[in-house]
C-alpha cells in the first residue's frame, strides 16, 4: 500500500544559537551584566571559574626563566616544589587510557623542562589515581629521578583517599620515598565540593575546599593507612589548616568510645596526623587578632607540621616576608619557611648537594 | 553611634561621595603628556622610593599609591573593574563602574577615586590630586 504523500512536516527538535550579530545578552537586564562579566553563569561542566582570573597579572610566569627571575631569585627560594597544571588533575579525566598516557607525558615534560634545568626545582609525579595499578607503575618509572620528591593528586577523587583502592599508590610512594600530596583540584566538576550540594559562586566554592581535605585526612587516619604504610607522608597543599585542631580533637574524643570499630588504630588519631601529615600555609587563615593566628599554630604543632607555600603565580599568592604576622617568633618562622619541608622531603633531598641558601632573613 | 569597623555600607558611602585628594601646595610630580595614558590605561611613576599609578578613567586622571596595604603588592598593576553595591539578597546593583582596582595578589578591591578599600569601613590606599596643565601635561600634587 502506498503511504499518503505528506503535505506538512512537524519537526520537534531544531537548534538555534545566538551569534555576534544576534546576541541575546542585550535582552539581559542591565543590572545583571556585571554579574555575567563575573562569570556567575558558569555551570557544573566548566567547574567554578574565578571571575577575575586565576593568575597574577603583575608578573610573568609562563617560562622557567620567568619563574626563576620573578619568584625564585626575587624571594631567595632555594627549593620550589612544582605542581604542573593541568596534569596534576589528570585523575578527573573520563578516559582512563588517555589519562595514563598524559601522566607519562606530563612527567617527562616536567623533568625535561624544569628539573634538568635548575637545581632549585623539585618535582611532583602526576598520576591517574583512577587507575592505581598504572599510577603505581608511573610512580616507579619516574619516581627515582633525584628531584622528584612527591606524587600529586587532586582533592576531588573517586573515593576518599583512605580507601584501599589507592593502596598500590601508597605502596609505590613508600617504596620510592615520595610524599603523597593533595592539592585542590577542580572540585565540583565531578562530585560536589560539599557533600550536601553545589555552591553558587566561586567565592563559596573556594571557601568550601577544606571540607574535602578534612574528609580525606579523617579517612587516611581512620582507615589505618598509616598503620599499613608506616613510611607514608601526606602533604595537604592549599587546603588551609585552621580546621585541623577541630578534626584532631574530635577524632581523639570519639576514639575513646568508638576505637573498637577501627581496631587497627594503635594510637590516638591525632598522633597519626602529627607523625604523617604536613600542611602548607597558603591561603593563610588571617584572624584579625594575630594572637589567634599564633594560637592556631600552637594547636597544630606548626613547628613540626606547617610548611610555607606561595602558590605562585596564582591570584592569592603569598610573599614569604609579608604573609605572616610580625609577632611570629623567628625560630618558628624558620621552621615553617625551611626546616619542616626539608624534614618532610629528607629522604630524597639528602642525596642532593646542599642548595645555595640566601643569608637574608625573611 | 560609631560606624562598625566591618561595615561595607560605610565603605561604599565613602566611595560614592567621590571626594578626591586635596591639591597639595608643597611639591608636584610630572607624570607626562596626557596622550601617554589612553582611556582605561595606567602609567606607573616614581617619587623617590614611592611608586604611584596614574589611571585614566572617564576622561579623568586618578593617582593611587602603588602599594597594597595588605602585603605590599604592586596594587596598580591590578585590573580595573565594576563592582556590586551592597544590596538585598538576590539583587545585583552594579556600582563604581570601571573605577574599582583589584590587587594582583589576593584580589582586594579599592576605589581609585577615593582610595577607599571596599571590604571594610576603615582601610584605604593613599590617593593624590592630579591636574593637567595648559600644555596637556599631567601633574600629581604630593
Amino acid at each position: 500500500m502506498t503511504p499518503p504523500e505528506p503535505r506538512h512536516i512537524f519537526d520537534c527538535d531544531v537548534h538555534c544559537n545566538p551569534t555576534s550579530a544576534e546576541p541575546y545578552q542585550r535582552f539581559v537586564p542591565p543590572a545583571y551584566r556585571t554579574a555575567l562579566e563575573q562569570q556567575l553563569d558558569c555551570k557544573p561542566g566548566a567547574g567554578y571559574v574565578n571571575p577575575f582570573g586565576v593568575n597574577r597579572r603583575d608578573t610573568a610566569y609562563e617560562t622557567p626563566a620567568d619563574i626563576e627571575r620573578n619568584h625564585l631569585d626575587r624571594y631567595g627560594i632555594a627549593y620550589a616544589v612544582l605542581q604542573p597544571q593541568p596534569m596534576m588533575y589528570l585523575s578527573l579525566t573520563h578516559s582512563i587510557d588517555v589519562a595514563n598516557v598524559l601522566a607519562q607525558a606530563g612527567n617527562d615534560w616536567l623533568i625535561a623542562t624544569y628539573l634538568e634545568r635548575d637545581p632549585r626545582y623539585l618535582g611532583s609525579v602526576c598520576i591517574n589515581a583512577n587507575d592505581p595499578i598504572a599510577a603505581a607503575a608511573e610512580i616507579r618509572r619516574v619516581g627515582s629521578h633525584p628531584r622528584m620528591v612527591q606524587v600529586i593528586v587532586p582533592g576531588e577523587s573517586s573515593f576518599l583517599y583512605g580507601h584501599r583502592f589507592y593502596h598500590p599508590i601508597y605502596e609505590a610512594c613508600q617504596e620510592m620515598d615520595l610524599v603523597f600530596a593533595l592539592h585542590p583540584g577542580v572540585e565540583g566538576s565531578y562530585n560536589s565540593s560539599t557533600p550536601v550540594g553545589r555552591p553558587s559562586t566561586y567565592y563559596e566554592w573556594h571557601v568550601s575546599l577544606p571540607l574535602t581535605f578534612m574528609a580525606h585526612t579523617g579517612s587516611l587516619v581512620m582507615e589505618g593507612t598509616f598503620e599499613k604504610f608506616p613510611g607514608l607522608k601526606v602533604l595537604l597543599t592549599e587546603g588551609g589548616f585552621g580546621w585541623l585542631p577541630h578534626l584532631m580533637w574530635r577524632m581523639d574524643k570519639d576514639f575513646k568510645a568508638l576505637r573498637s570499630t577501627t581496631p587497627w588504630l594503635k594510637q590516638e588519631p591525632s598522633a597519626y596526623v602529627c607523625d604523617h601529615v604536613r600542611l602548607t600555609t597558603q591561603p593563610l587563615e588571617e584572624p584579625p587578632n594575630p594572637d589567634h593566628f599564633l594560637a592556631i599554630l600552637e594547636m597544630i604543632d606548626a613547628g613540626r607540621t606547617l610548611c610555607f607555600s606561595s602558590d605562585f603565580p596564582h591570584w592569592d599568592f603569598d610573599d614569604p616576608s609579608r604573609a605572616f604576622p610580625s609577632k611570629l617568633p623567628q625560630a618558628l618562622r624558620d621552621r615553617i619557611l625551611w626546616d619542616n619541608a626539608m624534614e618532610l622531603y629528607a629522604k630524597k633531598l639528602s642525596a642532593l648537594p646542599r642548595p645555595q641558601i640566601s643569608t637574608e632573613k625573611v | 553611634m560609631s560606624t562598625p569597623p566591618k561595615s561595607i555600607e560605610a565603605a561604599f558611602e565613602v566611595a560614592a561621595a567621590s571626594r578626591r585628594a586635596e591639591t597639595g601646595k608643597r611639591e608636584s610630580l610630572c607624570v607626562g603628556p596626557q596622550a601617554d595614558i589612553p582611556e582605561g590605561g595606567v602609567k606607573i611613576v616614581a617619587h623617590g622610593s614611592i611608586s604611584i599609578g596614574v589611571f585614566h578613567v572617564g576622561g579623568e586622571f586618578y593617582a593611587v599609591r602603588n602599594q597594597c596595604p595588605h602585603q605590599g603588592a604592586p596594587l596598580c598593576l591590578g585590573k580595573l573593574h565594576t563592582t556590586h553595591a551592597p544590596a538585598a539578597v538576590g539583587e545585583f546593583q552594579p556600582a563604581l563602574a570601571g573605577r574599582v582596582l583589584r590587587c594582583p595578589w589576593h584580589g582586594w578591591e579599592f576605589d581609585i577615586v577615593t582610595g577607599k578599600g571596599l571590604y571594610d569601613a576603615r582601610s584605604r590606599v593613599k590617593t593624590y590630586a592630579t591636574r593637567v596643565d595648559e600644555k596637556g601635561i599631567i601633574w600629581i600634587d604630593l
